[in-house]
């Protein structure tokens, strides 16, 4: 028997925790401070060789209290919810004898409510489906369905040795947001996924290893598994042979999983608070020109069906579409919460992200790379010498310098073609001549997550081997 | 001995309920956590934060099979509930009347807490930052940034199993850290960072690893990375200097050695026991009794003591790093690293404190034999893909040796090679072995635990960097 869950109550009971931790905090004179709250459940399940390898099921709840005493900032946050009043002062004193440790500062502020709030707020939400009742029902049935089918066409699929990481999930989330700024407002949604790996074996004990996976708020929406283990298959067949080649310079071309990695350390770069701490490459660049004339990042935190979509921001300020960097490839606004804005004299621009247990920091809602033309197959044929790329390992770029040198695998071309798969090589640019370098872009978005790349070609980067 | 958090009743009713459709094995984890985290940034605390989770995960297996469930709230109708949940995985067995009684083990002492942060003001705790700031600021008057953290976790567990055993561990862990940023003449930044922490508590900060110690080796390290050119690529001989870059064999081999992977078969040492997988030079240890270290543990979160493991030995590959499931699928016995990031987390085999033996030769005389070639003095971070073996990362802190001797240093290197190639490389092992000051967690399947890593100083003979210069 599954238990009809509703999200408009799920919503109404977060709202309410929130407020009462809210009202303790002024009970107790707290005049500036805002409390989240989240809570979420989820059922996973892996099988190998036709068999449930991992069964789990999980519930979460957690808040935080953010209080600001006299510029000062303290935190406290259960993975619990506090359940009486005697709870919640512990909390709240726990917060405020935090805040007594930090450093006074004007910047730490709260921002002024701009966000929809009651029956604004729900005309808003309602278009963003972000809800499907099959997918909150978390059948346990289902995943294992999946994900044994999955697994099957993977092991049936030619020259496959066998499956690996095969699974589905389903669950769902509400977060609720209350501050003495006045704003109060709660958002619920539902994610499901199915994803499968397929391995084979190479020479000197090597296994090659591909996967593919979807994800989506509605099931329904969902990629079909035979189409998930063609892919996974495929993934793992093509790297068998790969080599090293010599250190050169070539255009390079990155899949629209490894562009959705760059355009992610790109948006880091646009942190407002790495900004006021001139943390990031970008720091001095703002209104510059930093892609090229009709590449654009646009943002819209209103998509329907999106992963990121929201109303308002994690301090109660409206969110709005946006581009983050316009057709002329100028960047023309940066990423804030309340107090990054502040440090550099800007209105907040409801780019506050927060967790259900963290503090706000500055994030994106749903982004997407636009403006490009093709896949990656005319990319690749209009490539006469260079580099595929399809998998990255190692660290992020260093924010600070913009360096980037990353180990990396896929395939050489030639003519136009793959010639060979190609590993144990790393690429290495800089950021923001990377970002300059972009030559191509094509419009095959990889619409599986909250920020959509396409193919993207640099015209040349520093390639390592042997 | 920690005091329990659930009643040994409510334990043995809970096992009960989970084994009582004929499950293979069954075990309850209990946690209650406290941390506390302080951020300097330039001389100003911006925020200070504390959390506090508890909950139960309640796990049962059957065959190669797992069903986990976990839960916030510790009443009993919610315990016996997750237990009921999972008991279904074995619907179909008949089941036996399961009878449970839990006898309390003793845990070991390998890191027991000498002065918990539970004992310590917050104002102790800031005065550690402050004075690594002080420090730094006297050491350079120009310094761009100065980033300091400091965390600690308090915590009690409980582990209750099918086999009757019933743990209680006290477990505490703290950690200092400091990054310092100074403007070369081209006004590019560099980065020294310093850090470390251990399981003995704040007692560490007053004996071992002082804040103006850390201070001295952030500015060092950003110091000598002033001039710094673009890294020479392509394949070249290699030297690792000791204690951190230890995380070269975490990634290169000690993921690859993590029982799951072997017994799946995706690992590329899956059915190499007694094969030579590296250079006759090389022995590795994972280790997780080494007194307070940040790796060790006094029992692992399912219930196996801790102990020295030889997972290489001579070159030759002696065992893996094993959990219970892990162990009792492939016929063999746990290693006691079966851990958890937390009570939301099934355990599964990882690392303790991982490290390469000392060999014979001087360091000095390493680097002497060298005539053209990169000496790497500390690593950022790595990763591995367990099923080829291919590795990546990122120097930190690195240096062209020439003529035998270690000269300018270079920016942007990245190491890229396969683990065990690269072993089979190791061409001399100096006998400098040190661990890490406690400062590494390892990430996998989504759950990080905290690490040591530990290396002499090592000459591999031919490795290929990464990065923007020429050949």
């Amino acid at each position: 028997m599954t238990k009809t869950i509703n999200p408009a109550q799920l919503e109404s009971e977060a709202l309410q925790t929130a407020d009462a931790l809210l009202a303790t905090a002024k009970r107790l004179g707290v005049s500036h401070c805002d409390v989240s709250m989240g809570k979420g459940a989820s059922v996973d399940v892996s099988v190998r060789e036709q068999e449930i390898e991992e069964l789990s099921r999980s519930s979460q709840r957690a808040c935080g209290i953010r209080v600001i005493e006299e510029g000062r900032v303290g935190f406290s946050a259960w993975a619990d919810v506090p359940q009486n009043e005697q709870e919640r002062e512990e909390m709240v004193r726990t917060a405020l004898s935090l805040s007594r440790m930090s450093t006074a500062s004007e910047h730490n502020v709260l921002p002024v409510c701009t966000a929809p709030m009651g029956d604004a707020l729900q005309e808003q939400l309602a278009p963003l489906k972000k809800w499907d009742p099959k997918v909150a029902e978390m059948s346990t049935d289902w995943c294992l369905d999946q994900a044994m089918a999955l697994e099957k066409a993977i092991m049936e699929t030619e020259n496959i040795a066998m499956s690996n990481n095969v699974g589905a999930s389903q669950g769902y989330g509400v977060f609720a947001l209350a501050s003495s700024n006045g704003f109060r407002g709660a958002y619920s949604g539902t994610t499901c996924s199915l994803a499968g790996g397929a391995l084979v074996h190479d020479e000197g004990n090597k296994r090659r290893t591909g996967m593919w996976w979807t994800a989506h708020r509605f099931l329904d929406e969902l990629e079909e598994g035979e189409s998930i283990a063609h892919k996974a298959a495929q993934r793992a067949l093509q790297k068998l042979g790969a080599k090293a080649i010599a250190s050169t310079k070539v255009p390079v071309i990155f899949d629209p999983m490894m562009a959705k990695g760059f355009f992610s350390a790109v948006l880091s770069g646009m942190d407002g608070d790495s900004v006021s701490k001139k943390a990031t490459f970008l720091w001095d660049q703002k209104e510059n020109q930093i892609l090229k004339a009709g590449l654009r990042l646009y943002e819209n935190p209103l998509k329907a069906e999106g992963f990121g979509s929201t109303p308002f921001d994690g301090e109660g300020v409206k969110t709005v579409a946006q581009d983050l960097i316009n057709e002329d490839g100028l960047m023309t606004t940066w990423l804030h919460d309340a107090q990054s804005a502040h440090r550099l004299k800007e209105a907040p621009t409801g780019h506050a992200r927060r967790g259900s247990s963290g503090l706000p920091s500055p994030g994106i809602s749903n982004v997407q790379v636009l403006g490009g033309a093709g896949d990656l197959e005319s990319i690749i044929q209009s490539t006469s010498k260079g580099l595929l790329v399809t998998s990255l390992m190692g660290h992020s770029p260093n924010m600070i310098t913009g360096e980037y040198s990353r180990g990396a695998s896929g395939f050489w071309i030639e003519n136009g073609e793959r010639a060979f798969p190609v590993e144990e090589i790393t690429i290495a640019g800089s950021m923001l001549e990377m970002m300059k370098n972009i030559d191509h872009a094509g419009d095959d978005l990889d619409t599986r997550g909250s920020l959509q790349a396409p193919t993207i070609r640099f015209a040349e980067l520093s390639v390592s081997g042997k | 001995m920690a005091p329990p958090i659930l009643s040994q009743d409510i334990l043995e009713k809970t096992l009960e309920i989970a084994m009582s459709t004929g499950a293979d094995y069954a075990d309850v984890y209990v946690q209650k956590r406290k941390t506390t985290g302080l951020s300097l940034d330039n001389g100003e605390i911006r925020s200070s934060a504390a959390g506090q989770t508890a909950g139960v995960g309640i796990r049962v297996t059957q065959g190669a099979s797992t069903a986990y469930a976990h839960s916030e709230d510790l009443s009993p109708d919610a315990i016996f509930d997750c237990a009921r949940t999972v008991s279904k995985l074995a619907k179909d067995n008949v089941a036996p009347a399961v009878n449970i009684g839990l006898t309390s083990r003793a845990e070991g002492d390998f890191a027991k807490a000498l002065l918990p942060p539970t004992d310590i003001t917050l104002e102790q705790r800031l005065e550690l930052l402050q004075r690594g700031e002080a420090k730094a600021r006297t050491l350079r008057n120009d310094i761009d940034r100065i980033l300091g953290y400091y965390g600690d976790t308090d915590e009690v567990v409980q582990i209750a199993t099918s086999e009757g055993d019933l743990f209680s561990d006290s477990r505490c862990i703290c950690r200092l850290s400091l990054r310092t940023i100074i403007k070369d003449k081209d006004g590019k930044r560099r980065v020294g960072v310093s850090g470390g922490g251990n399981r003995e508590g704040f007692s560490y900060f007053k004996d071992h690893f002082q804040p103006e110690a850390m201070a001295a080796e952030s500015i060092r390290m950003a110091e000598a990375q002033l001039g710094a050119r673009p890294a020479p690529i392509g394949e070249q001989t290699v030297v690792v200097g000791p204690k951190s870059s230890g995380v070269l064999l975490h990634e290169a081999v000690g993921h690859g050695l993590e029982a799951d992977f072997i017994r799946k078969k995706t690992s590329l040492f899956t059915g190499r026991v007694g094969e030579l997988v590296a250079s006759p030079l090389v022995t590795v240890i994972d280790d997780g009794t080494l007194p307070g270290m940040r790796g060790s543990l006094n029992v692992d979160d399912e219930g196996t003591l801790p102990r020295r493991n030889v997972l290489i030995e001579n070159g030759i590959l002696k065992g893996f790093i094993n959990d219970k499931l892990n162990a009792r699928l492939m016929g063999t016995s746990p290693t006691g690293n079966g851990r958890r990031q937390s009570f939301r987390c099934i355990p599964i085999p990882r690392m303790t404190s991982t490290f390469m033996l000392g060999g014979q030769d001087d360091p000095a005389d390493i680097i002497k034999g060298v005539q053209n070639g990169f000496y790497c003095r500390a690593f950022g971070g790595g990763q591995v893909n367990i099923g080829n073996g291919n590795f990546v990362f990122e120097v930190q802190e690195g240096y062209l040796i020439e003529d035998g001797k270690i000269t300018a240093p270079v920016e942007g290197a990245t190491l890229v090679g396969n683990g065990p190639e690269t072993l089979s490389k190791i061409a001399a092992v100096g006998h400098d072995l040190d661990y890490d000051p406690g400062v590494y967690t390892c990430g996998k399947d989504g759950q990080s635990v905290p690490v040591n890593v530990g290396q002499p100083t090592l000459r591999i003979d031919g490795i290929t960097v990464g990065g923007t210069g020429q050949e």
